[in-house]
């Protein structure tokens, strides 16, 4: 009977395991295949099979910098931007991403001319901080590093009555105060703030979500947003310094959705 | 005095910065197309806020004039310079005098805040009708024939193509005109044929709407225009453009159409002999390449621009030939086009940049770039080229540093390679968060609320057992009262007072220390005396005392008012004792 039970609950654990390993599988197929296609010069062709993997593997940052230098290649500079910002949120400190980020913004540079490229970087220069280049995950790590030494410290103290244990717990708990103050701002700025790139050349930013309200300004493609309010069709963008606008949903390449 | 006059002044000079620092930041100006015309023309006036507050600038305030006064359309740009903002609001209207002699556009006012801002008046001379107009640019008064008198609808529509034969991949401008005596409530639906077989490139609103006269009726006409290019030869038949529009604005009368007039084209084959590299592209061209850079670096990239400017399919333009460019590395190459905002056919230029850096020093030449397009007006076939350009190019410096790929696509480096790793990642975040952060951060802070807690109970009882067993005491004894209100409030009299008198016996005997022992009121009331109890406080114990054995033993000769003052004085000798 209890053997019976064990073979029972076995087969209901690997039930429950196949459907995520076969999507596994199949973005891993799907990777290798735009891994091919890219190598062979088909660029739109990789780009298809990355998205495809993407689904399935939405954090992986070297799908993502695949994905963008495909883009790259297929002309679409924009979207590789977006690619690019998207994979350095997983791997903030990747080199060839931060690399290819900047040879692709180059790019639009030379497209649009040096004046727009230095308007969209100072519009951009906000959101391209150092908090920003580091992730969720490493701050948590940091936090909880400071957190767990103050922990114990916290509980020996009520142990035991040492001054010098009272001492090294105020400072780790100081430490780890403002490791978490860090986090939290970094949760509340980055994480859940939705962030996207603008595609599509030149885009005019609305005062409404429709075509028929007047055209606020324009900006060049390949500029980092925040995403205030998406409405169907629609999303309420706001810029680095301030301005805010509606533009289609078709003019936004999503670098992050907020958690 | 003299001090009082610097400090007046000094207090006047305060006001003006504040207010100077207060005021809106915002220019207003007004300027016309013309400033001479005949009755019945329309001009255009242009209304442009700029500024920092340009954006919170009302509509400009059309006074009376002698015009009729339409706005035509608003746009807004704006200017990121050095960390501001400034933005330009531009309004159109399209003004029609209504009498002739010298005219005047007065001021026109914006409200920016509280202010208002106001325009320059601008003078206008409008001739009487039959005079003929003085300006060449603006737009004409048409004379209609009497085959037009027949158009007597208030509505009506005329196409045409501005020739009725032409090559394939020749523009053929395709013009339909929408006449009305009166207004629109809502811009009507104008439908044009589908152009099948052909290439449609819509030309840009040029101009405002003209008058036109048909037979003794004036008309506003607007026009809608097409490029189009064939793409095979044959005989085209295109059918009627249509306009509906609404009579009144709430529609109760219905949709009205009108159709205009079907149009016919003729297209021709290209002739033999197109020159290699021909990409079927015809019209009139010319071609130019430039650089900035007259000399160059090995490593160090030069932008070179081919524009191709002329009058045809612009936005379809494909790259031109390239030279021989083996002495560069060339990177992407981009492309852009624009369309002139001049009458008549579709011109325009488009543009193909090319990022090449040297590889060797010396002198380079980059060109030339090739085009070749079929001429209609020649009928034949051109290659137009570049001139080459010729580069200086010194020796290099070596690699570009990594770290600035944004000022200079550096020699050697192109888009980094893919990488090819083995699985992806396609597990979810597991970083703490939420619930499992608040748990880790909390669980210290439980630990050590856990020891002092074990601690303080552990010095309670067994550091100091007379306070843990005081606190148990009181403790149960107002439970004991607590089932003694749930007695009162049931009615249960006798019960109630039972249950009192055994509480607070009990716990005023052991707080005496004699616990367990059967005490009479009067030892009881003496050994409370003897504890240092006041007679005030040995007074409400005997009351008390006295209420429930006068209750027990003599059930009825109590109220509920008793019971609760009994309550009451049980309460208090908890608190007391």
């Amino acid at each position: 009977m209890v053997r019976r039970g064990a073979i029972l609950a076995l087969a209901l654990l690997v039930a429950a395991a196949s459907p995520a390993r076969a999507a596994s599988q199949l973005a891993e197929q799907a990777f290798r295949e735009g891994n091919e296609r890219y190598l062979k010069g088909d660029y739109a062709g990789a780009v298809s099979r990355y998205e495809s993997a993407a689904q399935a593997a939405p954090r992986d940052a070297a799908l993502l910098y695949n994905l963008g230098n495909a883009y790259l290649k297929s002309g679409d500079t924009a979207r590789a931007i977006a690619a690019y910002e998207r994979s350095l949120l997983y791997e903030p400190r990747d080199k060839d991403a931060a690399w290819n980020l900047g040879y692709a913004k180059g790019l639009l540079a030379r497209r649009y001319g040096g004046d727009i490229l230095k308007q969209n970087e100072q519009i951009a220069a906000a959101f391209d901080t150092a908090l920003a280049r580091t992730t969720r995950g490493e701050l948590t790590a940091l936090f909880l590093a400071l957190y767990a030494p103050f922990s114990a410290l916290l509980v020996f103290r009520a142990i035991r009555r040492s001054p010098a244990a009272a001492r090294a717990a105020a400072l780790f708990g100081a430490l780890s105060l403002v490791a978490g103050g860090v986090l939290a701002f970094h949760v509340a700025a980055y994480d859940r703030a939705p962030r996207g790139v603008l595609v599509g050349g030149t885009v005019a930013i609305k005062s409404g979500p429709d075509e028929g309200y007047e055209t606020t300004f324009t900006v060049h493609e390949g500029l980092l947003v925040r995403v205030e309010e998406t409405r169907p069709g629609w999303s309420r963008v706001k810029l680095a310094n301030g301005l805010v606008g509606w533009i289609p949903e078709a003019s936004l390449a999503w670098v992050s959705r907020g958690a | 005095m003299r001090a009082g006059a610097t400090a007046l002044l000094f207090l006047l000079f305060a006001a003006a910065s504040a207010w100077a620092a207060d005021a809106p930041d915002v220019s207003v100006a007004a300027e016309v197309n013309r400033a001479r015309l005949r009755v019945g023309e329309p001009l255009r006036l242009i209304v442009t806020v700029t500024g920092r507050d340009a954006q919170s600038a009302s509509p400009p305030e059309l006074p009376d004039m002698p015009f009729i006064a339409e706005s035509t359309g608003s746009s807004s740009s704006f200017s990121w310079v050095n960390g501001r903002t400034s933005y330009t609001i531009r309004r159109d209207y399209t003004l029609v005098p209504m009498k002739e002699g010298a005219l005047t556009i007065p001021p026109l006012g914006v409200r920016v805040g509280d202010r208002v801002y106001r325009t320059r008046p601008i003078e206008i001379a409008a001739l009487p009708p039959e005079q003929a107009a003085p300006d060449a640019g603006g737009s004409k008064v048409i004379e209609r024939g009497p085959e037009a008198e027949a158009a007597r609808a208030r509505v009506f529509l005329e196409e045409r193509v501005d020739k009725p034969t032409a090559y394939v991949g020749e523009q053929v401008l395709y013009i339909s005109e929408i006449n009305y005596l009166q207004r629109f409530w809502r811009r009507p639906e104008h439908a044009v044929p589908e152009f099948t077989g052909f290439l449609v490139e819509p030309i840009p609103d040029r101009a405002p709407p003209e008058r036109v006269k048909v037979g003794d009726r004036w008309y506003m006409q607007e026009r809608v225009e097409f490029a189009l290019f064939a793409t095979k030869p044959g005989t085209f038949a295109f059918e009627a453009a249509t306009l509906a529009w609404q009579e009144d604005p709430f529609g109760g009368s219905g949709q009205k159409q009108a159709r205009g007039n079907p149009v016919t084209l003729e297209i021709l084959p290209l002739p033999e002999g197109a020159p290699e590299g021909f990409s079927g592209l015809v019209g009139a061209f010319e071609i130019a390449a430039s650089t900035k850079e007259a000399e160059a670096e090995v490593g160090k990239p030069v932008t070179v621009k081919v524009v191709v400017q002329g009058e045809g399919n612009v936005p379809a333009i494909r790259e031109p030939a390239r030279p021989d460019l083996s002495a560069f590395k060339l990177y992407e190459s981009a492309s852009s086009h624009k369309i002139y905002e001049a009458p008549g056919p579709l011109s325009g230029e488009k543009t193909f940049e090319y990022l090449l850096v040297p590889q060797a020093p010396g002198e380079a030449e980059v060109g030339p770039f090739r085009l070749s397009f079929f001429d209609p007006a020649a009928k034949a076939y051109r290659t137009v080229e570049t001139a080459p350009l010729r580069l200086s190019v010194r020796p290099g410096a070596g690699a570009a540093s990594a770290a600035a790929p944004v000022e200079g696509l550096a020699a050697g480096t192109d888009v980094r390679p893919l990488k090819l790793v083995g699985a992806l990642r396609t597990s979810g975040d597991r970083t703490p968060r939420g619930a499992l952060l608040w748990t880790l951060v909390a669980a210290p802070w439980l630990a050590a609320g856990g020891v002092l807690g074990a601690r303080l109970l552990r010095a309670r009882v067994i550091e100091n057992p007379k306070v843990f067993s005081e606190q148990r005491l009181r403790a149960k004894a107002r439970r004991e009262l607590t089932a003694a209100s749930k007695l009162l409030e049931e009615g249960r009299r006798e019960d109630f007072y039972v249950e009192l008198s055994r509480a607070v016996s009990a716990y005023l005997a052991e707080r005496c220390g004699r616990g367990g022992a059967s005490l009479t009121r009067a030892e009881l009331l003496a050994l409370l005396r003897a504890r240092g109890g006041s007679d005030e406080a040995l007074a409400g114990v005997a009351r008390l005392l006295e209420t429930c054995d006068h209750a027990k033993f003599a059930p009825g000769a109590a109220g509920g008012g008793d019971m609760r003052e009994a309550l009451a004085l049980a309460e208090e000798a908890l608190g007391r004792w």
